[in-house]
């Protein structure tokens, strides 16, 4: 039985450094993709001011996240330049090559970078999982979990359950962490959506170094977020079902 | 809420120090391995003197600390450990705080190596013991925030090996005088000294814990 | 932020008449010191040099204080001016450090006989001379002109704090060991009035300078970082 994604409104909005992806492309990829998009009286309305050339206004309790007019400087380069990005409940998917800003582009809504002009608001509970693993050598993969549960205020006896769930076993689970393969390491990380409860996850690259297997029930993590009406932002190369149940598609140049 | 979050990162550094203790095996054997030499180097009639000794101590201690503290900030660059903590809300001050008060205790471990070394070495007698532990303890209060602080601030930076102790010595000097000369005094019997040089110390602690808690967090990146 | 375009500020204005006061100034005050002024009593002739050792210490301080305030402002306001300010006021301060602890030397050899002394200004100057060629270096190390200007600032605050305390344990240290106070070198202010006059007119003389020093620096500075932002954009 084909799936069907919630599809949002609009088009990823027209950004100086980006193409936007016309809505009427979007549409035909979606109903020849994993299923027909459904659009709502409201969507179509605002899919027809979109074309018009009118700014579309998005009313704000909608949005999850957003970027105002950020510039993010790295040494002497602009990578992110007066960028205006709303992220709505849904999966917000980020494309591009390699140097176009796509990780920039997430670090700044996680605040990990400072933004030298504009404004971000995210909400507090945002996950933001990078590149790397970003677990402590030395702790073990569930003392990590456990430590960034705690530190938000949250109840760990979730983190065995969730690293089980995402095959790390427990044996795997109490040895340091340096001592797990690649992959393993970036699916412990990956098990911290299903620890963390956040309203904004935040997703570089994450299907670079795991498996077939932890591939797919990222997917399926995905999918249950989107249902649950929280946002994700991934960045990735191919993957390219994922555009389809997308509410917005992003291209840096 | 914040002080449960630096207990935590404090705990977390002491668990990461505990499962890869490297950095503090190789700070151990830093500050006996310069104890030793600077006591060869200036001669056994010089370096029992208390005040040579007390000398030699502390300037290994400020070297091996910053050994220590870069090593342990080196492991949060490794796979991005840090940006886990610093996307979290009220992230990088606890962090700050938590990991400062982690590496002091680290700090005093290798302090209590090298000045048992010491002892043994120069064969000092020790006239007032409790004194200089006051001191010792007092002297690493101070040494501490000071050294995470320029960790911190060239933590991004290349040449960080050697900016470190470039930035941090200058700045040290008065923590320098006043804990040596306050050892000194424990080990020579002047009790008013040592107790007047451990206060100037604690205060010192003070006004670099407040101001390192104030400023630092905004260059943590 | 930056504007591309060069802005004649105020400060920018009245640099040439900034120059012309400190020359001027400059050519009174070594007059006054030079010729006017009589010998010290006790030292001589060579009580001259402490005219401008003095005066160079004063503007020292006055240096790194700016770069104190210009850090606290650039953390509160994150706007670059004030880094260009810090770094124009590091480097000039250094300047005068260095000087200050030459023409210290200078006078302390015929003075005491020794070209150094272990006494808490001697010291306190000494340490100050090192902290800001560190933050210098620091700076060096980046191109990243707002993450440079944050460590840049954080540095700044830190440095100016240490200052008195390295005095304090000096004095104490000092103290301690009671060591001889008669190495106190002295000008102290019930001197002869023409002497206390030569070193006012030094200090001021050595303030135009400063002032004059910073235009022309914090111009250079905003120059180089409006290029930066151009090539940003």
């Amino acid at each position: 039985m084909r799936q069907r994604w919630p599809a949002g409104a609009a088009v990823a909005p027209d950004l100086m450094a980006a193409r936007a992806v016309p809505l009427a492309e979007h549409l035909r990829a979606a109903r020849d993709g994993l299923g027909r998009a459904r659009l709502g009286a409201r969507d179509r309305e605002h899919a027809c001011r979109e074309s018009e050339g009118e700014k579309p206004h998005h009313p704000r309790v909608n949005s999850t996240a957003a970027l105002r007019a950020a510039t993010v400087v790295l040494g002497d380069r602009a990578i992110l330049r007066a960028l205006d990005l709303e992220i709505r409940p849904g999966v917000t998917v980020v494309r591009g090559p390699n140097g176009s800003g796509k990780t920039t582009l997430l670090r700044a809504l996680a605040g990990l970078v400072p933004l030298s002009r504009g404004t971000r608001e995210a909400p507090r509970r945002t996950l933001y999982l990078g590149q790397r693993a970003g677990l402590l050598r030395g702790l073990s993969a569930r003392d990590n979990l456990r430590f960034l549960a705690s530190f938000r205020g949250d109840p760990t006896d979730g983190v065995g359950p969730a690293l089980a769930a995402w095959g790390i076993a427990a044996k795997s689970a109490n040895r340091p962490v340096e001592s797990l393969s690649a992959g393993e390491q970036r699916r412990a990380a990956l098990a911290r959506i299903d620890v963390e409860r956040c309203d904004l996850v935040l997703l570089d690259e994450p299907f670079g170094e795991i498996d077939d297997e932890a591939a797919a029930q990222l997917l399926r993590t995905i999918r249950r977020l989107a249902g649950e009406r929280r946002s994700v932002v991934i960045a990735t190369h191919g993957r390219f079902e994922l555009d389809g149940g997308a509410n917005a598609v992003i291209r840096l140049a | 809420m914040m002080l449960e979050r630096i207990r935590l990162a404090a705990a977390r550094e002491a668990l990461a120090e505990r499962g890869q203790p490297d950095g503090l095996i190789a700070a151990v054997t830093f500050v006996a391995t310069l104890i030793l030499v600077e006591s060869l180097a200036v001669g056994p009639l010089a370096a029992t003197q208390p005040e040579v000794a007390s000398a030699l101590f502390w300037i290994a201690m400020v070297f091996a600390a910053i050994l220590a503290t870069t090593r342990s900030f080196e492991r949060e660059l490794e796979d991005d450990a840090i940006d886990a903590v610093l996307a979290l809300p009220g992230g990088r001050d606890a962090l700050y705080a938590g990991k400062t008060l982690a590496l002091t205790a680290l700090i005093a471990l290798i302090a209590l190596v090298g000045g048992a070394l010491s002892l043994l070495l120069l064969s000092l007698e020790v006239l007032l013991p409790a004194h200089l532990a006051l001191v010792l303890v007092a002297g690493i209060l101070a040494l501490a925030p000071v050294v995470v602080l320029f960790v911190v601030i060239a933590l991004r930076l290349r040449s960080r090996a050697a900016l470190v102790p470039i930035l941090a010595l200058p700045v040290l000097v008065p923590q320098l005088v006043a804990a040596t000369n306050g050892t000194a005094a424990a080990i020579s019997g002047d009790a008013a000294a040592a107790l007047g040089w451990a206060g100037l110390l604690l205060a010192f602690a003070l006004v670099y814990s407040v101001l390192g808690l104030t400023i630092v967090p905004a260059a943590l990146e | 932020m930056i504007s591309t375009t060069a802005k004649t500020t105020s400060a920018l204005r009245a640099r040439p008449f900034l120059g012309a006061a400190s020359v001027v100034a400059l050519f009174v005050a070594l007059w006054m010191a030079l010729v006017w002024s009589p010998p010290d009593a006790v030292m001589g002739n060579v009580v001259r040099i402490l005219y401008v050792h003095v005066a160079n210490a004063w503007l020292a301080y006055l240096a790194f204080v700016v770069v104190f305030l210009a850090s606290i402002a650039y953390l509160w306001t994150k706007r670059p001016v004030f880094d260009a300010i810090a770094v124009a006021s590091a480097e000039i301060g250094v300047l005068f450090c260095g000087l200050t602890l030459v023409l210290g030397a200078i006078w302390a050899r015929p003075t005491w006989g020794v070209w150094w002394s272990w006494e808490p200004r001697v010291i306190t100057t000494a340490v100050m001379f090192a902290m800001y060629v560190g933050y210098l270096l620091l700076r060096n190390l980046s191109n990243d002109l707002e993450r440079r200007a944050t460590r840049a600032a954080v540095l700044g605050i830190v440095l100016v704090v240490d200052v008195p305390i390295v005095h304090l344990s000096v004095t104490w240290m000092n103290a301690l060991h009671q060591l001889p106070s008669v190495l106190r070198p002295g000008l102290d202010p019930t001197l002869d009035p023409s002497m206390l006059a030569s070193l006012i007119a030094m200090t001021i003389a050595f303030t135009f300078l400063y002032a004059y020093l910073m235009t022309a620096r914090v111009a250079i500075e905003r120059r180089r970082q409006a290029r930066i932002l151009e090539a940003r954009a």
